[in-house]
């Protein structure tokens, strides 16, 4: 069944076509949420919200883009706002049992990697955080992110090129010590 | 430097992504995804409490047909007085909501009908600065006393003003605006034309925070902080120092602005 008919049909109140909608899209939204806030419970809520937004505004898609386009665009809305207003990712630890899957060099020098590297990324502006995420970590286009967070593609790849120098920047600190 | 110099640079550029990439997708390696946990509270807030449609019982018919005869009476009254009024008599156009404690009455006379942009904001101004207010209904601008076009234009700005349409060009105006802002200390001639530019958008602002569209708290409170960085830049034209724009990339930096304004306008894309 086309999305456009599983839209119709949700706004009519099926909920078997809202859940089909959310089965099609959901696991991707809430990777996006949990790489972004590296947190469980603020993944699951940005997801939820994410759906119970759009579902509500549903009415409003004119279906001009993908409805997984869309979805998207809400998600990083939602996602960006839960973490300003949270400031949870000072707080945050990096998780060092994570970190030791990374399978070279000993483990103590991944653990010490990771953590650098993690707050690194959350020293990142914002923009060029979520642009970094969206393309190295998902592997989202450079057309879906410029799509997803209204910029050009030009920019998209311009703040992932300055996001990756940064980190390497990091990365040649930590071997020169 | 040679180009197999920029070729080992590049190569080692990669190695180094390449581990990094590797070393944040193992630190943020997502989780299965609850997805029934999640749907449940999904379904629960979309569908939970959806409603039977509205069906008018015979309890409402029985005062419906009174109500919509006073209704049209009313319509009907209100209209001829129109018609009758003198045309060159003073007569009140703008009403606003009742004075409360925090919204205090504002109405205009025909006199103080605001031509251009620029007296709008004379309008505007008696708004109560960075009070939260309640929703209001703007449309009821205009709708009273003899036809003005200047007025009609204000209405029709009023109204506009909440659209997400209106709010997404206001919002990638502003982002000009404020990525154009002077970064040197010495006043120039670009001055003037961005304070102008300036005023205009705050002129804006002001009509936006009193549409339906500032009625929504998130938004709200940026176009207050907005409203505050944008009568800072209108403040640049002639004499000013390096203080002044830091003050104003203070403001910017302190309130999120810039990051905030990208959000909003993501939303207004949504709800456009």
């Amino acid at each position: 069944m086309s999305e456009a008919h599983l839209i119709a049909r949700v706004l009519e109140g099926d909920r078997l076509a809202g859940r089909e909608l959310y089965d099609a899209h959901a696991p991707r939204v809430y990777r996006l949420a949990y790489r972004m806030t590296c947190d469980e419970d603020m993944a699951r809520e940005c997801t939820q919200d994410t759906f119970v937004r759009a579902f509500s505004k549903l009415n409003g898609f004119r279906q001009e883009a993908a409805f997984g386009t869309w979805v998207h665009r809400i998600a990083l809305s939602v996602v960006l706002q839960a973490l300003r207003s949270q400031r949870r990712r000072s707080a945050r630890f990096v998780d060092i049992e994570a970190a030791h899957d990374v399978a070279t060099g000993d483990g103590t020098h991944d653990a010490e990697l990771a953590s650098r590297l993690e707050r690194a990324v959350d020293e990142l502006p914002e923009i060029y955080r979520t642009a970094l995420i969206m393309h190295d970590l998902e592997g989202y286009t450079h057309a879906a992110i410029a799509d997803a967070l209204s910029i050009a593609e030009g920019t998209s790849k311009t703040r992932v090129a300055h996001a990756r120098a940064k980190l390497r920047d990091t990365l040649t600190a930590l071997r020169d010590q | 430097m040679t180009s197999r110099d920029g070729e080992r640079t590049s190569m080692e550029e990669e190695r180094m992504d390449e581990t990094i990439r590797q070393t944040l997708a193992a630190s943020r390696r997502p989780p299965e995804p609850p997805l029934d946990a999640m749907w449940a509270r999904i379904e629960e807030r979309v569908f939970g409490d959806a409603k039977p449609p509205l069906v008018l019982h015979t309890r409402t018919s029985r005062w419906l047909t009174p109500t919509l005869a006073a209704a049209a009476a009313l319509v009907f009254g209100v209209g001829l007085g129109w018609y009758a009024a003198p045309r060159n008599v003073v007569t009140p156009i703008v009403t606003l909501p009742a004075p409360t404690a925090a919204t205090p009455q504002r109405t205009a006379s025909a006199e103080s009908i605001p031509s251009n942009t620029e007296n709008a904001k004379t309008v505007t101004s008696t708004r109560p600065s960075r009070v939260a207010e309640p929703a209001r209904d703007t449309r009821s601008i205009a709708t009273a006393g003899t036809p003005d076009p200047a007025a009609a234009r204000l209405a029709s700005q009023f109204n506009d003003a909440g659209s997400g349409s209106e709010m997404s060009r206001y919002l990638a105006q502003t982002t000009v605006l404020l990525a154009s802002l002077p970064s040197d200390h010495a006043a120039t001639a670009a001055d003037t034309a961005v304070a102008t530019r300036a005023g205009e958008l705050l002129t804006q602002t002001h009509l936006l925070l009193d549409s339906r569209a500032g009625s929504d708290p998130t938004l709200h409170r940026l176009l207050e902080d907005l409203e505050l960085v944008l009568a800072q830049v209108a403040r640049l034209r002639g004499q000013r120092n390096g203080t002044d724009l830091q003050l104003i990339h203070q403001t910017l930096t302190a309130h999120d602005v810039l990051p905030r304004v990208h959000d909003a306008t993501i939303e207004a894309s949504i709800t456009d």
